[in-house]
């Protein structure tokens, strides 16, 4: 411990030499969010925005700018587009960018590999059944699975994918009903018994779900897991007494998940889960303007305050910052070819989807 | 309650919160007043402010932001029939008229009376049933969410003006017109031409904008006048605030109405004013000034619309889901001040419950009393000739059609679909019935294929979803009735002949169901199965129509032309169409070569100096007037602004960029 705080007090003398590398007194930094006020990256973002402000040499102004030219894509296309090297230009990614991505999406021009991440925030999902279906835990998987599940979705190429394709790995009988215009609006289609398996991230699910488990309405079934330090998906740490959906498929299949399907999953579940969401420069930017960056967002994660808000708005999952973060956007944004085609081949066969 | 209640009032009024809740209130009202800025960008831009703040004056600051903009964004809806925001589409109606025929204050000081009464009465059923509105929510499923989607749409009738079947027309146009971008039922891109902007779908504000504004700004410019019509100012705000008294009933009835379609997600925000505008066209007695300027037509949507705020506020606080745009940043804005909705708030936290539910009642008063005090002297605006007031509306329209994706696309289907919207006006198509089809087509859709899935026929055991049925078809038939009288009315109207522009608009219609038709061919069934059911329909009738006007005669109402010569033989207009569209297509084109702040001074100065008469050097002064606070506004607001091909191609400073 004791070395631990010389080191750190070491640290603490040394950044000033190593930060005023880049400067940002009296500049304006554009935070570029692709979706419009209000929405979850939105937010994510304006409630950064003022640590963002805080920690960088210079103190500078951070303005968010909502680019909402054709939706998501458009939005990243456009800070593609447009995008300067130098640490005035940020953007905010998300899952919903990171899937059009990864599907191929024809209308896509953004590219990963163009970007230097800075940042990156993990969120979970957790899947939750009505009490009344009879399932308490996973040991009654038999009788889910001879049940006939009905699972409301927004459209087969959202973040819903992750939890559709796990029921499929499971061998559930899952009738998808899309146009649900919201998880929001899902969650209430289970408690009027419209569907009666859903799924919320784990804000949604502390908030909302929590209490109708405590009045007895609602049961935990699986989460969908967390990225471990060893690149690993396994429980959740949010969840600790709730299995998640490795140890379920092992325990259903009595072996550990491999093959085609799984990779794709983790690819999926990592972008739109294990590392949901980015704080990404352009790659051109000076190495020293990335380190300047790695180093205020590694003390905004530090930041209690900063650490509060982003807890009760994504869960209690550590962000990741440093270099760790590059890694990240690797797995979050590369999927093996085979899993590649076997996931496009999987949306086309039984969902009609193909970009 | 009582105790929780008087403890929470007093929360507010301890302390500086008070204060913020004042500053949300004046904040509300300049973001209101700006056509197309709805709730959401307001609040959007306090949310940095907010976290910090005690959770009080958080709240306090935020809902006043929130709760004044309904009424607010009433000043253009009625002034310049410009929806100010999706609250006040219906407003427009009978606003506008009022505004024309010189009652601006009038239509103004009611409208805002009305939102007040709405808005208290919001506040009021909130309190009322927040702990237990848990089981009324529930009970509207997908089925019954579909019936008010229909009933919607049943309005048509209520709105058709003179020809049943042009309504009909106009109102699948709207359906199609909501059917493009990403189908509900299948994953498909339905006629988005791999055009990215139409990927999304039609912003609902670049059709609310576009249809209204744009007929009517070109219609004022060709008639060369103000927009009141009568040269003095009559009807003053004592007479709006005693209409209002007069229709207590009808104001108390729509806020319930406005409160119950607010708590129902999904749906709401976008079709209470139509829902509670066509409640008072079927429950009056005499139902012919609606839509040339009844009074009733301006309180009831404005009620309606401000109850809706409360109402909104039930599914955000119990299920914390966002009823609107703008509940959606408020969530946000409470998870910064570290309150949680949900049903734990309700049930552990109700004093925060109700410092909201106060914030919002107190927002209201003031806002409408401020409101209030300036619709007399605002409603000057409309003495004032066109020719000076329309630059400046077409650049305010513009600016306010960019924000609904900040893209140009927004600009470039406003101006198509505007033009589109002046023939349907001459030609007496309603535009109200395009709307009502538009903003309910995704509702009728996903709630029609989800109800098939999650009820089947078993749907028809519900009782709600009964009575709903009941009222869609009693308000139908009472469409058709009125649609019977207007045309008994109507019997006195000059003898109208068929010109080949009437047959072409028809035909215009049948190609555009051919061309839906054709392009959605290729999808899955569950992809085009909702497009041929109205498409093959609209064919029929636009087939049917050109029957009819070939057959001709005296009194045939679906031959209106509100170009032709009226009684004594003199056209009002003075000129034509196309020039007016010229300046409007001139400033898009200077817009997308030096972007939009430099094009508003062109665009000023050469509309000034030679439509208007304006000297050279006034106009330039008046022009750099307008730039200088323009820039000042998006400095600090950080607005966002057409781009042009120079700031494509250089790296251009504030306020050029």
């Amino acid at each position: 411990m004791k070395k631990l705080m010389s080191a750190a007090f070491a640290c603490a003398l040394l950044l000033p030499t190593v930060a005023s590398a880049a400067d940002y007194t009296d500049k304006t930094i554009e935070f570029w969010v692709p979706f419009k006020e209000g929405g979850g990256t939105d937010t994510w973002a304006r409630a950064l925005q003022p640590f963002i402000a805080e920690k960088l040499p210079g103190k500078p102004d951070v303005i968010i700018v909502n680019e909402t030219t054709g939706g998501a894509i458009g939005g990243s296309n456009e800070f593609h587009r447009r995008m300067k090297p130098g640490g005035e230009m940020i953007f905010g990614t998300t899952g919903s960018v990171q899937f059009p991505f990864l599907l191929g999406d024809k209308r896509v021009r953004y590219d990963y590999a163009d970007w230097a991440p800075v940042l990156a925030s993990p969120i979970g999902g957790m899947v939750y059944l009505r009490t009344d279906s009879g399932v308490k835990s996973v040991d009654d998987f038999a009788t889910l699975k001879d049940m006939k599940l009905v699972f409301g979705s927004q459209a087969i190429s959202t973040l819903d994918l992750v939890p559709l394709l796990a029921f499929e790995m499971l061998g559930l009988d899952v009738q998808a009903v899309f146009g649900m215009k919201s998880r929001a609006l899902t969650r209430q289609a289970i408690q009027r018994n419209e569907v009666n398996i859903d799924y919320q991230t784990t804000p949604t699910y502390l908030k909302h779900v929590v209490p109708l488990v405590e009045e007895g309405e609602m049961v935990p079934f699986m989460s969908l897991g967390a990225l471990q330090a060893d690149g690993s998906i396994g429980r959740d740490p949010t969840f600790p007494d709730v299995p998640s959906f490795p140890e379920v498929y092992e325990k259903v299949h009595g072996k550990k998940p491999s093959g085609p399907a799984w990779d794709s999953w983790k690819a999926f579940f990592t972008a739109g889960y294990g590392t949901q969401k980015f704080i990404v420069l352009p790659k051109s930017s000076d190495q020293d303007v990335i380190d300047t960056y790695r180093a205020a967002m590694k003390e905004v994660a530090e930041d209690p305050r900063a650490q509060k808000i982003l807890k009760d708005e994504l869960g209690n999952y550590e962000i990741i910052v440093g270099d760790q973060v590059v890694q990240a956007m690797k797995d979050a944004t590369e999927v093996p070819e085979e899993a590649q085609a076997w996931i496009t081949n999987w949306l086309k066969e039984k969902y009609n989807f193909s970009n | 309650m009582v105790e929780a209640l008087g403890g929470a009032f007093l929360q507010i009024f301890s302390g500086a919160s008070i204060l913020y809740l004042v500053g949300g209130v004046i904040m509300g009202l300049v973001v209101g007043v700006l056509p197309g800025f709805g709730g959401t960008v307001g609040l959007a831009i306090l949310l940095p402010f907010v976290y910090g703040l005690d959770p009080v004056s958080g709240l306090a600051l935020m809902i006043g932001v929130m709760a004044v903009i309904c009424t607010a964004d009433t000043f253009p809806a009625v002034l310049i029939g410009i929806p100010g925001s999706v609250g006040s589409q219906a407003t427009v109606l009978d606003g506008y008229e009022l505004a024309k025929q010189g009652q601006a204050g009038r239509a103004l000081a009611a409208a805002f009376t009305a939102s007040l009464f709405g808005g208290l009465i919001g506040a009021v059923i909130l309190t009322a049933i927040i702990q237990i509105a848990r089981p009324v929510v529930l009970s509207f499923g997908t089925g019954e969410m579909l019936m008010l989607a229909a009933l919607g749409l049943s309005m048509v009738g209520l709105l058709a003006g003179r020809s049943f079947i042009k309504g009909l027309i106009a109102s699948m146009l709207g359906l199609l017109l909501g059917m493009v971008g990403m189908t509900p039922t299948s994953n498909e891109y339905r006629m988005d031409f791999d055009v990215l902007y139409l990927s999304n779908g039609i912003p609902l504000m670049v059709i609310a904008i576009s249809i209204f504004a744009i007929p009517e700004i070109v219609d004022l410019l060709r008639r060369d006048t103000s927009v009141s019509q009568e040269t003095r100012l009559s009807g003053s705000w004592l007479t709006g605030v005693k209409d209002a008294l007069r229709n207590k009933f009808l104001i108390l009835r729509c806020a319930g109405i406005g409160s119950l379609v607010g708590m129902l997600p999904g749906l709401g925000a976008s079709v209470v004013d139509w829902i509670a505008y066509g409640h008072a066209v079927q429950s009056s007695k005499d139902k012919e000034n609606f839509g040339k300027g009844d009074i009733r037509g301006v309180l009831a949507p404005e009620s309606a619309n401000n109850a809706k705020e409360g109402g909104s506020l039930v599914p955000t606080l119990i299920f914390g889901i966002p009823g609107s745009g703008a509940t959606a940043v408020l969530l946000g804005g409470m998870i910064l001040l570290g309150v949680e909705p949900g049903l734990n708030m309700i049930k552990y936290e109700i004093d925060t419950v109700y410092v909201i539910i106060w914030s919002l009642a107190i927002a209201n008063l003031i806002g409408a009393a401020l409101c209030v005090m300036l619709a007399q002297p605002i409603s000057q605006l409309t003495r004032v000739n066109v020719r000076l007031l329309a630059p400046f509306l077409i650049v305010l329209l513009i600016f306010a059609t960019y924000q609904s994706s900040r893209s140009w696309g927004d600009l470039i289907f406003a101006m198509a679909i505007g033009i589109f919207a002046i023939y349907m006006r001459r030609f007496g198509y309603p535009r109200p019935a395009l709307m009502i089809g538009f903003v309910l087509s995704n509702g009728v859709e996903t709630n029609f294929y989800q109800t098939s899935q999650f009820y089947g026929w078993s749907v028809f055991e519900r009782p709600i979803f009964l009575i709903l049925l009941a009222i869609c078809a009693i308000t139908l038939f009472g469409g058709l009735r009125l649609l019977k009288k207007q045309n008994l009315a109507a019997q006195d109207n000059p003898t109208t002949k068929a010109n080949p522009a009437q047959y072409l608009m028809a035909l215009t219609m049948a190609g555009l169901a051919i061309f839906a038709l054709f392009f959605t061919r290729d999808l899955t069934w569950q992809g085009n199965i909702f497009t041929q059911v109205i498409a093959i329909p609209m064919l029929v009738l636009s087939m049917l129509l050109i029957w009819r006007m070939s057959r001709g005669g005296l009194r045939n109402p679906d031959m209106e032309d509100i170009d032709l010569p009226t009684g004594d033989g003199v056209s009002e207009y003075k000129s034509g169409i196309w020039l007016h569209l010229g300046w409007i297509t001139g400033l898009l084109i200077t817009a997308a070569l030096l972007g939009y702040w430099l094009a508003i001074g062109v665009f000023l100065l050469a509309f000034l100096a030679l439509r208007s008469g304006l000297s050279w050097t006034r106009a330039a002064l008046v022009a750099g007037g307008v730039l200088a606070a323009v820039s000042l506004m998006s400095y600090l607001l950080h607005l966002y602004f057409p781009r042009g091909l120079i700031q494509e191609i250089w790296d251009l400073p504030f306020p050029l960029a």
